[in-house]
C-alpha cells in the first residue's frame, strides 16, 4: 500500500451477477471516508478485473457476489493476480452471499476478508484501514 | 421518541395515534369503496369472494430434470395459482438467462445456477416432465421471456393442445432491468418492443395468460421505498399500455394480460397501505388516462414475494418469522398471489427445507389463522386510512416528477430512478451504522461469531450441469434438421431488423429445435445491447 495517496478500490461485478445494491453503496461511502473507487461495470470475468485492478493501480478489489460462484471466481482472481506478480500489492475482499463455511478456503485462497449481505459499512471501512495499516508495518 | 422523528420505514410521516380527526377528509365511498368496486382500494374481488391468493415459490436449479423433480416435490404441499390450479413459479439458470447455451465458455460458472439451463424446447420439456400443458398455471418464466413463452406455445402446439388453453404468467418486464438488480439485455426502446410483441400474441390467442408482469420486486430489493417500489411500477407499466395503443391493441383486451409483482417488506402497515393505494392510483389511471371502459381493465392484479433483502444471514430462523409477518402484511394488502421467500436467502439458493417451510408457512396461514376470511379487514381504522391517502399522495408525486421528465424511461435514461434508489440505499447504511435502524441479529443482539453456518446450505456446482448440457447441446445440433433451422434464423433477423412480428416465427424456431443462444445471438445483433443499471451514471464514471 502506498501512504502518499488515497486508498484505491476497485469494485468488480463478474458474469451476469447483476445484484449491484451493495457496490453502489460502497461506492459512496468508501468516497465518503476519503478512497477513491473505481468501478468496473458488469459482465466482467476475472481476467478483465485483474487488468483494470493493475491499470487503476488499486490496492484493493473488492469481488460482489450474490450467486454463489465466489469461490471459483476468488480461486481465478488470485490466480492471476500471482501470475501477474502483484498479489503482494493489490488485496482481494469478497462480500456477498457467501456462507461462513466459505471463509476458510477464501482465506486459504488468499482472499484478504470475506463480508456476509447487510454487513455495516463502518466494518469494511474499518477493515480496510486496518488492512492498509498492517500492511505498511509488514513492508516497513 | 420525539413526536416529529417517527416515520415509516420509507419515510413517511406518523404519529403515535389516530383518531376520527385523520380521516374525516376520506370520503368512503369516493376515495375507499367496497372490495371489488371502482377505485378497488379494498381489493379487486368482491366481498363475497373473500380473499383469494395463491402461493409459489421461485424455484429452479441444476439439470432440467432436477427441476422437475423440485417442482414435483413442491406440488405435493399445494402449489397453486390464486385461480387454485397446480401451479409452479420458475427461475432460469443465469447463462440462458442472458441469452446464452450452456457450452459458451464465457458461462461456465452460471450453467445451472438460480435456475435450470433451458437451451431449446428439448429442456423445456423435460423441466415439466408429467406436469400436463391445460390444468396447470404455468409461472413466471422470468427470464428470457417471449423465448420461454415460445417454448410452452411450440409444446402445446406439438401435442395438439389449443394456445387458449394455455393458463400462467411470465414477468416479461425487461423494462425495470436496469433499476432493479434484474436481467438487463437491450437498450429500454428494444425492450418495450419485445414486451409489446409477446403482448400482441397473448392478446390475440391465449386469453388465461399474463404477460407483462412488472417486476417492481426487483427495484425495490434494490433498495427503494414503498412509494417509490410503487409509483416506479406504475411508470413502467404505462409505457407498456402506452406502447401496446400504438400497436392498435384494444386497451380492455390486452390489460386482461397485466400484472404486478412486488415486495413486502418488514413495516407492517405501510406495506398493507401500499398494495392499498396503488390499485387505486392504477385505476384511476386505467380509467382517467387510458380510457379503460371495461371495468375488468381498472383491477391491478397483485402477486408479492416477501422481501429477501431483509433477511440476514445471523439468527437466520428469525427470517421464518419475518417473512410470515411480511406476508400477513401482502394478505392484508390484498395480493393475489403469495410466494414466501425461504429463510436461507442470504445464504445460498433454497434448499428443499427451506423451500417447503416457506410454501406451508403460507398454508398455515390460509388454513389456521383465519384472517383470509374476510376481505380487506383493516379499512375503517384511522391509521391505515390515512396511510393509504399519504402513501397514495407520494406515489402520485413521484408519477407526477415522471412524467415530466418524458416517462419511466426518459427518467431512467437520465439516471433520474437510478439516484432515488441510490440516495434510499446510502441512507440506510448510515442508520444501520448509527443504530438508529436496527436489525435483530445484525446490529443489535448479534450472534456469537463463528465459523460453521447456523443453518444447512444448498450446493450448486455447475461442473456437472456443464458437462452434462455439452453433451446434450453436441447431440441436438447434429440430429436436428439444421437447414430449417437456417432458415427460420434468417427470417427471424429480417423481423428484428425491420418491425416484423417476432413470436410467431419464435414458436416456429422452438419447434425447429433452435437453440438460446441463436435467438438471442439475433436479437443482441439487430437490436443492440445495453448495460444501463441500478449505479447513477454520472457515480460510475470514477472519483
Amino acid at each position: 500500500m502506498r501512504k502518499d495517496r488515497k486508498i484505491r478500490i476497485l469494485l468488480a461485478k463478474a458474469g451476469p451477477d447483476t445484484h449491484v445494491r451493495g457496490i453502489s453503496i460502497l461506492m459512496s461511502r468508501l468516497r465518503d471516508a476519503g478512497m477513491e473507487t473505481i468501478y468496473t461495470g458488469l459482465y466482467q470475468s476475472p481476467e478483465t478485473i485483474v487488468n483494470a485492478a493493475v491499470q487503476e493501480d488499486v490496492d484493493f478489489i473488492f469481488l460482489s457476489s450474490h450467486l454463489g460462484r465466489h469461490l471459483a471466481l476468488a480461486q481465478d482472481i488470485m490466480a492471476l493476480l500471482k501470475k501477474k506478480g502483484v498479489e503482494k500489492r493489490i488485496a482481494l475482499a469478497v462480500g456477498g452471499v457467501i456462507p461462513k463455511r466459505d471463509f476458510a478456503t477464501l482465506k486459504e485462497l488468499g482472499v484478504a476478508g470475506a463480508f456476509q449481505p447487510h454487513t455495516l459499512v463502518n466494518i469494511v471501512i474499518d477493515f480496510v484501514n486496518n488492512y492498509v495499516v498492517k500492511a505498511d508495518k509488514k513492508a516497513g | 421518541m420525539a413526536e416529529e422523528s417517527r416515520t415509516t420505514i420509507g419515510g413517511i410521516p406518523i404519529k403515535s395515534v389516530y383518531t376520527p380527526e385523520d380521516v374525516k377528509d376520506i370520503d368512503y365511498k369516493k376515495e375507499i369503496g367496497n372490495p371489488g368496486e371502482y377505485p378497488f382500494t379494498r381489493g379487486i374481488y368482491s366481498g363475497s369472494k373473500g380473499v383469494i391468493f395463491g402461493q409459489r415459490p421461485v424455484l429452479g436449479f441444476g439439470l432440467p430434470e432436477e427441476t422437475n423433480k423440485r417442482i414435483k416435490y413442491l406440488l405435493q404441499f399445494g402449489m397453486a395459482s390464486p385461480s387454485g390450479m397446480p401451479s409452479y413459479n420458475l427461475t432460469m439458470d443465469m447463462c440462458s438467462a442472458y441469452g446464452y447455451d450452456s457450452d459458451d465458455p464465457r458461462m461456465a460458472q452460471w450453467v445451472g445456477v438460480n435456475g435450470p439451463p433451458c437451451n431449446s424446447i428439448v429442456d423445456s420439456e423435460m423441466i415439466i416432465d408429467g406436469i400436463p400443458i391445460e390444468g396447470v398455471y404455468h409461472g413466471a418464466l422470468s427470464y428470457a421471456p417471449n423465448w420461454r413463452v415460445a417454448h410452452y406455445i411450440a409444446i402445446a402446439d406439438n401435442r395438439s393442445i389449443p394456445r387458449k388453453n394455455i393458463a400462467g404468467a411470465t414477468l416479461n418486464d425487461s423494462l425495470h432491468g436496469p433499476i432493479g438488480e434484474g436481467v438487463h439485455l437491450f437498450p429500454l426502446r428494444g425492450c418495450l418492443r419485445l414486451i409489446v410483441d409477446t403482448l400482441k400474441f397473448v392478446t390475440e390467442e391465449m386469453p388465461y395468460f399474463r404477460a407483462s408482469d412488472v417486476q417492481a420486486y426487483s427495484s425495490r430489493e434494490a433498495g427503494c421505498t414503498a412509494a417509490q417500489e410503487a409509483a416506479f411500477a406504475i411508470a413502467d407499466q404505462m409505457e407498456v399500455v402506452k406502447g401496446c395503443i400504438e400497436k392498435g391493441l384494444d386497451i380492455d383486451e390486452m390489460s386482461k394480460h397485466l400484472t404486478f409483482f412486488f415486495a413486502c417488506y418488514s413495516d407492517f402497515f405501510e406495506e398493507v397501505a401500499k398494495f392499498r393505494a396503488v390499485r387505486k392510483v392504477w385505476a384511476q389511471i386505467m380509467r382517467e388516462r387510458f380510457h379503460a371502459k371495461s371495468d375488468k381493465s381498472l383491477r391491478m392484479r397483485i402477486q408479492v414475494k416477501t422481501s429477501a433483502s431483509t433477511l440476514p444471514a445471523q439468527h437466520p430462523q428469525l427470517n421464518i418469522f419475518r417473512s410470515g409477518v411480511q406476508a400477513l402484511s401482502a394478505i392484508f394488502g390484498g395480493a393475489s398471489g403469495l410466494n414466501i421467500t425461504c429463510m436461507d436467502e442470504a445464504f445460498s439458493a433454497p434448499t428443499e427445507e427451506s423451500a417447503r417451510i416457506a410454501l406451508l408457512t403460507g398454508k398455515v396461514i390460509e388454513h389456521e389463522t383465519g384472517i383470509a376470511n374476510v376481505a380487506d379487514p383493516l379499512a375503517g381504522s384511522y391509521y391505515v386510512e390515512r396511510l393509504t391517502q399519504d402513501m397514495e399522495d407520494a406515489i402520485w408525486n413521484y408519477l407526477k416528477k415522471i412524467d415530466d421528465m418524458g416517462g419511466y424511461i426518459a427518467a431512467i435514461e437520465r439516471g433520474y430512478i437510478q439516484r432515488e434508489i441510490a440516495n434510499v440505499n446510502i441512507k440506510e447504511s448510515h442508520d444501520l451504522d448509527s443504530g438508529k435502524k436496527i436489525v435483530v441479529g445484525l446490529n443489535k443482539y448479534q450472534p456469537e461469531d463463528s465459523e460453521t453456518d447456523p443453518i444447512e446450505i444448498f450446493d450448486q456446482d455447475p461442473t456437472p450441469t456443464v458437462k452434462e448440457m455439452t453433451k446434450r447441446l453436441k447431440k441436438l445440433r447434429k440430429e436436428r434438421d439444421n437447414a430449417r433451422v437456417k432458415d427460420i434464423l434468417a427470417q427471424f433477423r429480417e423481423a428484428a431488423r425491420g418491425d416484423g412480428y417476432l413470436m410467431p416465427i419464435m414458436v416456429d424456431a422452438a419447434k425447429a429445435l433452435c437453440t438460446t443462444s441463436e435467438i438471442f445471438g439475433v436479437l443482441k445483433e439487430e437490436l443492440g445491447e445495453d448495460h444501463t443499471c441500478l449505479i447513477p451514471p454520472d457515480w460510475a464514471k470514477g472519483a
